[in-house]
């Protein structure tokens, strides 16, 4: 009963992994940048909400269950990833304390949660100012060294920070102002012009008048 | 010392062969054991090499092997030298084969055209021709001799003779397929080289037939159907032409590919000057196809057919939106290069050209800082795109819930001229976003969805200082003189 449980909550997983829900209607009064748990700018409807919310409920319940096999909880957290990004609920119900106490009480795949607890850690903002801060607690608690499972993802936030000022472009050194070019003219090219006078055979082409 | 190290080897793996002599499994049917000794023969390893040497000795000198058996035995054993450098050995082995089986036609054939091959394992194509052409010499109804010599010649760039060589071959075509393939592709080749399209039609013609079609792969026919209408182009039979892409697309499983064909429909209207016809074959690429992949070059095709229409303003409309939704540097000075351009042809002077140039190299401060440049594109607005509009209002709808679907969305509002509704979307896209795909989504947030809406790129650092550090700035403390200010609230106003 247990197994075919599990069997389900999988597939249902994967297909949230794998395709967007069908049509929406779009909310435009949505805030962007704001995550608000009821799916944002994409405007679910208030079947699919619920839906989404009970396949995160059983997606936390598996991803920390220590019946199911490492593979199926790093799976599940995956599918719980897809399920914030549709809700547009990061950061929301202590989604990060979940994830941190997650890492705490798990042994494999801790990487994974640690990636989930930074997109919690932004709170769907469109800026990095949380992760940040974050990323200075952790540093703190941690007397300056990082565990394991932070330290690639760190070292990729610092470089992603380096980066990113450098992405902006810069025309006034690739484009430059246009000219139109006059055409040359070869006076040498030029000549005088003449008007050849026409000669008229008056033999041939007059006739003499005959009444 | 290179002849004594090739000496050295070439003796382990006679030695390597004898010792193995031991192991051999003679109850093992001959072709069987030469299966493997062709694998082993393309090892490096001498002691692998030597196994299927060994095998390949027994075999010639086995008195019930078949002429077929020995012959394959000699082309095994001058691989197995080849795969150990020892060039002169292969080739001494490829004249054996010609010299232990006289009177037969094929050993004769596998002789010469191992030895053309190791002529040109040694990068050397007079010596492949000359030895191809020896082998036609003693057998002129070879279809393996003529079909090489087309393939030398054709690396010889001697296009015309390959393509004649080629096809001699197909007409001998000893399998009697319906479509000989290899043949068939190598006159291809050569008349593609020749610029030929009236050659290339017709053997496209022959390769695109309905049965070859059925056996050949998705990719394969695809290539060979764009080259048809290329070559329909080249032959001003343009209603061939279209009908050739017309047809490819209904035929095409993959929607990528079908978006494409329709840009290619357009092209072939191009080509008739029939530009109305081309700018709604273009539309199309827009309205029926989910994809976003093929809408940037589409609308540059746009921009281009209008300005050959004559409609210079209607042009310059379309390159906004292609302006607008350049992702990356080098395609928005390209962009804006199109821009200078539309600019141009429809003021006849360079004045609006190079004011929009010097908006997009300093912003509204200006080259000396003072300000109060205006932007050239303020004027000139965006084009009408109802069908568009319409097709980009469901497909707003069906999106999905993902950053990827906001992404798309957003993509949909640059491509119908709403630069602010589109920077909305990019907002939603990074803030959704997973922690995976930050720097994807902040670059088009920043490169796309921020420049589109100010309309020039000075100063987009400042978006980007925003996305690193937020509004608490680099110190991270609220209320200190670093804070940032939103720089993309004003923008959605």
């Amino acid at each position: 009963m247990v197994r075919t449980r599990y069997l389900a909550v999988g597939l249902l997983a994967l297909a949230v992994s794998a395709a967007p829900l069908a049509a929406v209607e779009l909310s435009p009064a949505a805030t962007p940048g704001k995550a608000d748990g009821v799916g944002g700018l994409a405007g679910l409807n208030a079947e699919d909400v619920q839906a989404l919310r009970d396949v995160r409920e059983t997606l936390q319940l598996r991803a920390v269950d220590p019946r199911v096999s490492p593979d199926y909880r790093r799976r599940a957290v995956l599918a719980l990833a897809r399920v914030h990004e549709a809700l547009n609920d990061w950061g929301l119900d202590n989604q990060l304390a979940w994830c941190l106490d997650a890492i705490s009480a798990t042994k494999e795949h801790k990487e994974v949660f640690a990636s989930l607890a930074l997109s919690a850690a932004k709170g769907g903002a469109y800026h990095l100012g949380a992760v940040c801060e974050f990323w200075s607690r952790l540093d703190a608690d941690g007397g300056g060294s990082l565990a394991p499972e932070w330290r690639k993802l760190h070292a990729d936030f610092e470089r992603l920070s380096r980066e990113l000022p450098k992405r902006a472009p810069r025309l006034a050194e690739s484009l430059r102002p246009m000219t139109l070019q006059a055409k040359q003219v070869d006076p040498q090219s030029l000549r005088t012009m003449q008007v050849t006078p026409k000669t008229i055979d008056l033999k041939g082409s007059l006739a003499p008048y005959k009444p | 010392m290179n002849s004594i190290r090739i000496a050295t080897r070439t003796l382990c793996l006679l030695t390597v062969s004898a010792m193995v002599a031991a192991a051999a499994q003679p109850d093992e049917p001959l072709d069987r054991r030469l299966d493997k000794a062709a694998d082993l023969a393309r090892n490096d390893r001498a002691a692998e090499a030597g196994k299927a040497v060994r095998t390949c000795e027994d075999a010639i000198a086995a008195k019930d092997t078949t002429e077929e058996q020995r012959i394959r035995a000699f082309s095994i054993l001058v691989q197995a030298y080849r795969s150990q450098k020892n060039l002169p050995l292969a080739t001494r082995t490829a004249l054996r084969l010609l010299e232990s089986m006289p009177g037969s036609k094929a050993a004769e054939q596998a002789s010469f055209l191992l030895q053309a091959d190791l002529l040109k394992s040694q990068n050397k194509p007079d010596g492949v021709l000359e030895k191809v052409k020896q082998l036609i010499e003693r057998q002129p109804d070879s279809f393996e001799g003529h079909q090489r010599l087309a393939e030398a010649l054709l690396e010889t760039a001697k296009n015309r003779e390959a393509y004649e060589e080629a096809a001699k071959a197909v007409e001998l075509n000893p399998k009697q397929e319906e479509t000989p393939e290899r043949s068939l592709r190598t006159m291809l080749d050569a008349a593609t080289r020749l610029s030929d399209h009236e050659k290339c039609a017709s053997v496209l013609g022959r390769l695109l037939d309905p049965k070859a079609v059925a056996r050949r792969d998705e990719y394969n026919n695809r290539d060979l159907r764009r080259k048809l209408v290329a070559a329909f182009v080249g032959l001003k039979k343009l209603d061939e032409a279209r009908a050739t892409a017309v047809a490819a697309e209904k035929a095409d499983r993959e929607e990528v590919q079908r978006q494409a064909w329709a840009t290619i429909i357009g092209d072939c209207y191009l080509e008739e000057k029939n530009y109305d016809q081309a700018l709604a074959a273009y539309e199309k690429v827009f309205t029926e196809y989910r994809t976003p992949e093929g809408w940037s070059p589409t609308q540059r095709k746009i921009v281009d057919t209008l300005a050959k229409k004559g409609a210079a303003a209607d042009s310059l409309k379309a390159a906004h939106v292609l302006f607008d939704a350049a992702h990356e540097p080098h395609a928005i000075a390209e962009a804006a290069r199109v821009v200078a351009g539309a600019f141009k042809t429809l003021d006849n002077n360079v004045a609006r050209a190079n004011a929009f140039i010097a908006f997009q190299r300093f912003g509204p401060a200006g080259e000396d800082g003072k300000g109060g440049i205006r932007d050239p594109f303020q004027e000139i607005g965006y084009p009408a795109y109802p069908e568009r509009e319409k097709a980009f209002d469901e497909l707003r709808k069906v999106a999905g819930d993902n950053a990827a679907a906001a992404r798309l969305r957003a993509l949909t509002c640059l491509y119908s001229g709403h630069p602010k509704d589109a920077l909305k979307y990019f907002l939603d896209a990074f803030g959704r976003c997973l922690n995976e795909e930050v720097q994807l989504r902040a670059d088009e947030l920043v490169l796309i969805g921020a420049r589109a809406a100010r309309g020039h790129t000075v100063g987009l650092d400042q978006y980007y200082n925003y996305i690193n550090y937020g509004p608490a700035g680099p110190d991270g403390k609220s209320g200190t003189p670093d804070d940032l200010p939103d720089p993309f609230a004003p923008l959605l106003k």
